[in-house]
């Protein structure tokens, strides 16, 4: 049998779900808000570059090189939630990928730890993420840069295009990153709420405050207005009232929501 | 968990957008042609003149492969073929909206905060 103690150290819990998960999701719009202020640079500087390119030219997929291969890529790391990190990976040093090839396959015990501890530090400590992305930015092999596709007389402005464009990849990594956790805190605060549902159930308590419902919508409050066996708390006898005194009145609009509630849950 | 073997491949971004969207990412350098016989690129660059199913052809070939990591469509696109991304749910790759030059990006059509709202009853 569950305690009142017991009720309130899970109600802590929730709270704090909830807490970090409203943190991630301030994170998320951060990042939001910073992929759109890069690309709305990009776009613009891409724009200038546009209007003064030489012979009226445009600068789009007509200029691309067939042969292309890809100099930024991602690295994706899954933790033991299941929550997924995305970082920024420089593909032009293939070394990384090797040793990164032969990790899982890392026959010593204390080497592969070791290697899980450094995956480990980096999945957790944002500053080394943004070290390594910051070099991925600025990584410099000027042979295959995709500006050389445009030619040599273009203007300065699509140079800091693709500044802008490159800036843009660190925070949808992030963004990505953040979903996962989302999607991770958003599962638990849903199971600890159904334990606070079960856990109240048996302590008798009914009172229903809002937020531990999926939905508090208009059908539901309905429902249970019209409902004819009395049984209920105190904090539902406005509603019955209501309801009872919508029917005295000859108000029909009950069914209605209840028939949608209905078949909503069929 | 996710096993090493699903995601430890995908090394690649994918665009599905319009052309400054795909020239400014090409130009951050995620643009990427296979060799081989049958080259296969990691980007579509969609116009308002771009059917339909070219453009679902191009997500569920995107979404298929084994090399990428991330597919980011501008979010305009994405509506297009809205039941397709809403239908989609492999954890690999994530696919992203992201807004264009000409359409910002428009919260009311964000997944997430629908989701959050949802979460929190309103």
């Amino acid at each position: 049998m569950a305690t009142q103690q017991e009720l309130d150290e899970l109600q802590d819990k929730l709270d704090l779900l909830i807490i970090s998960y409203l943190d991630l999701f301030d994170k998320y719009q951060a990042s939001r808000a910073e992929i759109s202020r890069a690309l709305t640079d990009g776009f613009l500087n891409l724009a200038q570059a546009n209007f003064n390119a030489p012979n009226r030219g445009r600068y789009g997929q007509d200029m691309y090189d067939n042969r292309m291969q890809a100099l930024r890529g991602v690295r994706i790391a899954v933790d033991e939630n299941d929550v997924t990190a995305y970082t920024l990976k420089d593909l032009t040093v293939p070394e990384v990928t090797n040793l990164e090839k032969a990790d899982p396959e890392a026959p010593s015990n204390v080497e592969g730890s070791d290697l899980e501890l450094e995956k480990e530090k980096s999945f957790s400590t944002p500053s080394v993420k943004l070290d390594d992305s910051e070099a991925v930015l600025t990584l410099a092999n000027s042979k295959s840069d995709p500006l050389r596709w445009f030619g040599i007389l273009r203007p300065m402005a699509l140079g800091t295009a693709q500044k802008n464009f490159t800036q843009s990849l660190p925070p949808i990594m992030e963004l990505i990153s953040t979903l996962g956790d989302i999607d991770y805190h958003e599962k638990r605060i849903r199971a600890v709420r159904q334990e606070v549902r079960g856990m109240r159930k048996q302590l008798g308590i009914n009172v229903d405050d809002g937020p531990l419902e999926e939905s508090v919508d208009i059908p539901e409050l309905d429902k249970l207005s019209i409902g004819k066996d009395g049984t209920g708390d105190e904090g539902l006898g406005d509603n019955r009232s209501e309801g009872k005194r919508r029917q005295e009145e000859g108000v029909d609009d009950q069914k209605g929501p209840v028939e949608i509630e209905n078949t909503i849950k069929s | 968990m996710a096993a090493p073997s699903s995601y430890k491949d995908r090394n690649f971004l994918a665009v599905i957008g319009d052309e400054d969207t795909v020239t400014g990412l090409l130009l951050a350098g995620i643009g990427h042609v296979t060799t081989g016989a049958n080259a296969t690129r990691n980007f579509l660059v969609v116009d308002p003149k771009t059917e339909i199913d070219k453009i679902e052809t191009a997500f569920d070939e995107m979404t298929s492969r084994k090399d990428i990591g991330i597919l980011l469509v501008n979010q305009h696109v994405a509506e297009r073929i809205r039941y397709k991304i809403d239908m989609y749910t492999a954890a690999f790759p994530a696919v992203l909206e992201i807004p264009s030059k000409d359409h910002p990006y428009d919260p009311e059509k964000d997944s997430v905060l629908k989701r959050v709202k949802k979460l929190f009853g309103e």
